[in-house]
């Protein structure tokens, strides 16, 4: 029964680097830019936003120098065109007024942009919750899944807004610049580019090289994450078995390791920029000397080589632009195959139109039903029963016996192995898991409630009111409780403060009370509820259950006797089957069972015999 | 409220040391980019006089030299940022860690588990990034811009005059945009945390979502919370936005102004000589103000990332500067006895308006079994939770082993008691790690003493033994088998004081007993303290209380409740199943 699943991710090696088979990010800036497509308009119109700063960047310093050339030929006369200095002035001032609007709004555009992505790309992996299987819950890493929804999505979102523009910026300028260098002289653009091209071919080794840890830190943010909330989730243990030490020391590793990830990626990042100034420098030395020799050759005029020297020096702002945004968009590479690799995992098979059955009638049969939750087990065998429509069935047996695995394959939380499930003829196969749980309402054994008032978790998805949901307050005995709350309903339930575990199951119930469906499910419902409630509980349920089929668990066989089918499972087999007086006839399993409990000299320890001789009442 | 630079106080030697030599790397990197622009002057003069190609290369490799020492200094300058960065960073989580592991209950209650998770996590990267981006820029900046500003010192009125009102504006500008964006900012984290919340309730209650077919439900619930997230931030980067492009707007604009003006203040001055000093002075000013201006951008940048860095530290703060209120005592021993007294004890959780215990009296001697039995929410639980402290009573006092709890060593307290919480705890990792838990010296023979005891040792043999790895809150096994875990791992420390918080409720009766039977022989001689809905349990202690709404109604053995206690005789009729077999 205990499945062991591998985690989404692999393992990790020392000083907080996994060793990884070398993968491509490739595919995860694809994925984001398939994010972008969803808003195609407004990120074409901000490139172009881009495309038209970076034009203006490149003319405006052409009119600065206008006006330099302007005073400089007054120098001697003394007579300066001023009207032209102004002519020019203003429309400098025009360029760069217009360059600052376009690059205001493409940072405007930019900001709803990320966003916008960060958002859908949390939308779908809530969407994507949906589709998996419940296996997949059952061995997840809780806050390693959580940090994909916050730290992940968080990462992509804000590297987006912080480089993605600039980085387009950056190649634009590039284009541009080395267009006009072209336009200049072939043979010193090419010393030029030659140089800061090898410049980008060892950036891209870099980036190439240092692609795992970005993945590192993202995924040993998430392990940190892990291990915190359960940590957190779990704070009564830590406390009461004072386990700070052991747990400082885990905690010790995972922190080191998403330090020295942290180092490795921050390092990088500051890396890149040094190395692509460095060319830049190397670039400009390479054209003085190239140009130097060409103009003792004769080939070019010393004009050129001064033009050159100017762009090789507008060349190394886009240089820096690109080569600094680059780490932001490596890390947001690695936040994004985290989301994608979630949004990846194996899904359940769709969800098909599927048979209906009418009005629902609640006969359900199990027919040589097997399952195991990992390949090679078999948790139940050949399990085989039916049940009348209307009847109630109560499941019995010792813990880790199969009871639950029964509601689970019922409910389709998981798929059976071989057999089938029918219910009114119709195997749950054919049924849409939808339509199949809408005939169940159901109580399971671990009480789940949510951040939200008492009122949105009884009623939950119903629609309701007040009167119904008192109502069932009154059924399972919370009345009281309710209104000696000074906000009554209204009272939020916040994780883990205020309720017993019995009233949280008792919450539960009321839940389902409400739930009109057919039929009935409850598994140890009320295990942690006292036996007098109980009884009211009981009644609550009895009136809910009358001419539905329903199936119980329970230990107490107090809630089990009266029921029209009793099975008693051991080993993941029905091993006796019937009523409750039957099954007390005969010497079998159930009857060892019933003793255990209602024949209090059975159930005595040596130890408390001796002290309870005596006075038990005759 | 602090300031933002207060993350320093997690530094250690270490980083301050490094930061020193952070600072002379960055001044001498600093100056090699003021350097290597002479250098260029220089060759271009050589080229534009006809120079030779050697003669270029002699100062090319000057240059060069510069070059590659500023690549060396870029590249341990960021090498030195980033450990600075990431050692800071490393020392607040380990700070938060310990400090969170001294918290109970209400200290945790009162930021919230979900919070506690982002404020350890993500709002530690926000310092991370934080020092990362700024440091250097906060060094390099101010100055670059004070050599600047130094060398242009003796300009023109005017132009100084311009570059001062430059100045002026940006720092409006950054100014408005921060008062504007902080309290956005300050936001932020707390959607975040509302994203975990949801996403938590969401992977736990995965069974329920769809039992009721509810997902369109709880999506409606995630992308609202989403959409406040995103909205939220949407709104604050949009202000933030402005402040890069008007910025530089302001530098262009100045550097041009300058130009524009030189023209008329050239053109008015009548002495040419005058006029080719003021022209040069004009291009050294217009350099040397961008390059100033420069400098100043560059720190109105940190700007953009301070606000989110500075909430970030604050909620980290928040966290530090909460005061355990259950703190350790001195005491290590006690008498060694194993009793537990309870003397007029009143309990209130915190910011309820209402007591949870009123009053309660009782004892448990050693080698005892009491037993409390009562109806939900009458606070048997809370009572547990008083033993070993996980909250202090509002008044009154609890002895154990004749000493009173506050007065304990934490650490010695709970070692004698093995406590068995009502939800059974199940941490991901083997099963030698949940048993064993919190300590690493148990050898597998107490162990697996300890399985045996709770009944799971077959199973778990069966499964493959104590390497067998149990996913995150025992996912992968029934509900009774992670109760006797729980309960195997209160046996393995061999304590002198049993606290059992209805924690065999998802066991059927047989194993119930059973588990109970080994139990009664394994703790023989320890006291127990049982809390139970089940009649047939509390009628096997030696006495058993009896709760109600927060007091003790009541305590006797079985028959003497029987006779007298109304509730008691209730519960008991409430499990006869009226076959008369008592």
């Amino acid at each position: 029964m205990v499945n062991r699943v591998p985690n989404i991710d692999g393992g990790y090696s020392r000083k907080g680097v996994l060793k990884d088979k070398p993968r491509s990010m490739l595919k995860s800036w694809k994925m984001i830019l398939l994010y972008l497509k969803n808003h195609k308009a407004v990120f074409l119109f901000s490139m172009f936003m881009v495309g038209v700063e970076s034009l203006l960047t490149v003319f405006a310093p052409n009119y600065i120098s206008e006006i330099t050339d302007l005073i400089s030929d007054g120098l001697y006369s003394g007579v300066i065109d001023l009207e032209k200095v102004s002519y020019y002035g203003l429309i400098i001032l025009g360029l760069y007024l217009f360059g600052t609007i376009a690059m205001f709004l493409r940072n405007y555009l930019m900001a709803d942009l990320s966003q916008h992505v960060a958002r859908e790309m949390r939308n779908d992996m809530q969407e994507k919750m949906d589709r998996l299987p419940l296996k997949f819950f059952d061995t997840c890493r809780k806050g390693d899944v959580m940090s994909r929804f916050t730290n992940d999505a968080d990462t992509v979102a804000s590297a987006l807004n912080r480089s993605m523009a600039v980085f387009v910026h950056g190649i634009v300028l590039l284009v541009l610049c080395s267009a006009m260098m072209l336009l200049t002289d072939v043979t010193l653009s090419a010393v030029c580019m030659i140089t800061v091209f090898a410049g980008m071919g060892l950036s891209s080794i870099v980036v190439k090289r240092t692609q795992k840890y970005y993945r590192s830190q993202q995924r040993n943010l998430g392990r940190m994450y892990g291990f915190i909330s359960e940590l957190y989730s779990a704070h009564d243990i830590a406390m009461a078995y004072s386990a700070s030490r052991l747990n400082k020391k885990e905690f010790d590793s995972v922190n080191e390791e998403l330090r020295a990830s942290g180092f490795r990626s921050e390092i990088t990042m500051g890396l890149l920029p040094a190395v692509m100034r460095f060319f830049g420098n190397l670039g400009y030395i390479a054209v003085c000397i190239v140009g130097s020799v060409m103009v003792l050759e004769g080939s070019i005029t010393i004009g050129t080589v001064v033009a050159f020297i100017f762009f090789v020096k507008i060349y190394m702002g886009p240089l820096d632009m690109i080569s600094s945004s680059l780490g932001n968009i490596q890390a947001a590479g690695a936040g994004a195959e985290r989301i994608r690799d979630f949004l990846s995992a194996e899904e359940m098979d769709p969800e098909k139109e599927g048979v209906t059955a009418g009005s629902v009638r609640g006969s359900v049969e199990f027919r040589n039903v097997c399952f195991g939750y990992l390949e090679g087990e078999e948790t139940l065998k050949n399990l085989t029963f039916s049940v009348k429509p209307g009847q109630k069935i109560a499941i019995v047996g010792h813990t880790g016996a199969g009871k639950t695995t029964i509601v689970n394959l019922l409910m389709r939380f998981y798929e059976i192995g071989s057999g089938e499930i029918t219910i009114d003829g119709i195997s749950i196969g054919d049924m849409s898991r939808r339509y199949l749980r809408s005939l169940f309402c159901i109580v399971l054994q671990d009480s789940w409630l949510f951040d939200g008032t008492l009122r949105e978790n009884i009623a939950y998805c119903s629609d309701a009111g007040d009167a119904e949901i008192l109502e069932a307050c009154r059924s399972v005995g919370l009345d009281r409780l309710v209104e000696s709350l000074p906000d009554g309903l209204d009272t939020r339930i916040r994780s883990g403060t205020g309720f017993s575990g019995g009233q949280k199951q008792q919450i539960c119930i009321a839940r389902a009370l409400l739930d009109k469906s057919p039929m009935l499910i409850l598994d140890e419902a009320t295990s942690s509820v006292d036996t007098r409630t109980e009884v009211l509980i009981q009644n609550a349920i009895d009136r809910l259950a009358a001419g539905r089929t329903s199936f119980v668990i329970a230990h107490r066989l107090s809630t089990v006797r009266n029921a029209d089918l009793i099975l008693v499972i051991r080993d993941g087999s029905v091993v006796q089957m019937g009523t409750h007086s039957s099954l007390l006839e005969k010497d079998g399993e159930y009857r060892r069972i019933y003793r255990s409990q209602f024949d209090p000299l059975r159930s005595f320890t040596v130890k408390y015999q001796v002290l309870l001789t005596g006075s038990v009442p005759a | 409220m602090s300031s933002v630079f207060s993350f320093v106080r997690f530094f250690r030697r270490k980083e301050w040391i490094l930061s020193a030599v952070t600072v002379g790397m960055i001044l001498f990197q600093v100056w090699l980019d003021l350097e290597i622009p002479s250098y260029m002057a220089d060759i271009t003069d050589v080229v534009t006089a006809g120079g030779t190609a050697a003669e270029v290369a002699e100062k090319a490799a000057a240059m060069t030299g510069c070059a590659v020492a500023s690549l060396l200094a870029g590249i341990s300058v960021s090498a030195l940022v980033g450990w600075i960065s990431s050692s800071a960073a490393k020392r607040i989580r380990e700070e938060e860690f310990d400090h969170i592991q001294k918290f109970s209950f209400s200290e945790v209650d009162r930021i919230s588990s979900y919070s506690l998770i982002t404020r350890s996590t993500n709002d530690v990267k926000q310092i991370q990034d934080f020092i990362g981006t700024a440091l250097e820029s906060m060094i390099k900046a101010p100055v670059v811009s004070v050599w600047a500003v130094l060398r242009i010192s003796q300009g023109d009125m005017t132009w100084t005059a311009a570059t001062m009102t430059a100045v002026a504006a940006m720092m409006i500008l950054v100014y408005c945009v921060m008062k504007l964006s902080a309290p956005l900012y300050k936001k932020v984290q707390y959607f975040n945390d509302g994203i975990n919340a949801v996403t938590s309730e969401m992977l736990d209650g995965q069974r329920m979502i769809r039992a009721h077919n509810a997902q369109e439900y709880e999506k409606r619930k995630f992308s609202g919370a989403n959409e406040a997230l995103a909205e939220n931030n949407i709104r604050a980067n949009h202000i933030a936005s402005v402040n890069v492009p008007f910025n530089g707007f302001i530098r262009n604009v100045l550097s041009m102004s300058i130009y524009w003006t030189g023209a008329f203040i050239i053109a008015g001055n009548s002495s040419e000589e005058m006029r080719l000093e003021l022209f040069s002075e004009m291009i050294v000013f217009a350099t040397y103000a961008t390059m100033a201006l420069n400098g100043f951008r560059t720190l109105m940048q940190i700007f953009n990332v301070f606000p989110r860095a500075k909430v970030s530290l604050d909620r980290i703060f928040e966290v530090l500067s909460i005061e355990p209120q259950i703190t350790d005592g001195t005491e290590t021993e006690g008498n060694g006895s194993g009793t537990i007294s309870f003397r007029n004890v009143s309990f209130r959780f915190p910011g309820s308006g209402a007591d949870t215990l009123e009053n309660i009296n009782f004892d448990v001697k050693h080698g005892e079994t009491v037993a409390v039995i009562g109806a939900t929410g009458c606070g048997k639980t809370a009572l547990a939770m008083l033993i070993p402290r996980f909250y202090d009573c509002t008044s009154g006092t609890i002895e154990v082993d004749g000493v009173d709890v506050r007065n304990y060593k934490l650490d010695s307290l709970r070692g004698k008691i093995g406590y068995v919480p009502q939800k059974a705890v199940i941490l991901s990792g083997t099963v030698r790690h949940n048993v064993g838990y919190g300590s690493d010296s148990y050898t597998d023979g107490e162990i697996w003493d300890a399985l045996d005891t709770a009944c799971i040792k077959d199973f778990i043999e069966l499964e493959g033994g104590l390497d067998i790895s149990l996913s995150e809150e025992g996912r992968n096994i029934s509900g009774g088998q992670k109760q006797r875990v729980s309960i195997a791992r209160a046996v393995c420390r061999n304590p002198e004081i049993y606290v059992f918080d209805d924690c065999f409720s998802a066991l059927d009766f047989s194993t119930d007993r059973e588990v109970r039977k080994r139990l009664a022989a394994k703790t023989e001689g320890a006291s127990v303290l049982l809390i139970t809905q089940r009649i047939g349990t509390a009628r096997t202690a030696d006495r058993i209380l009896v709760m109600d709404r927060g007091r003790i109604v009541d305590q006797g053995t079985h028959a003497e409740l029987l006779g007298r206690c109304s509730i008691y005789s209730e519960i008991a009729d409430s499990q006869d199943t009226g076959g008369g077999s008592w």
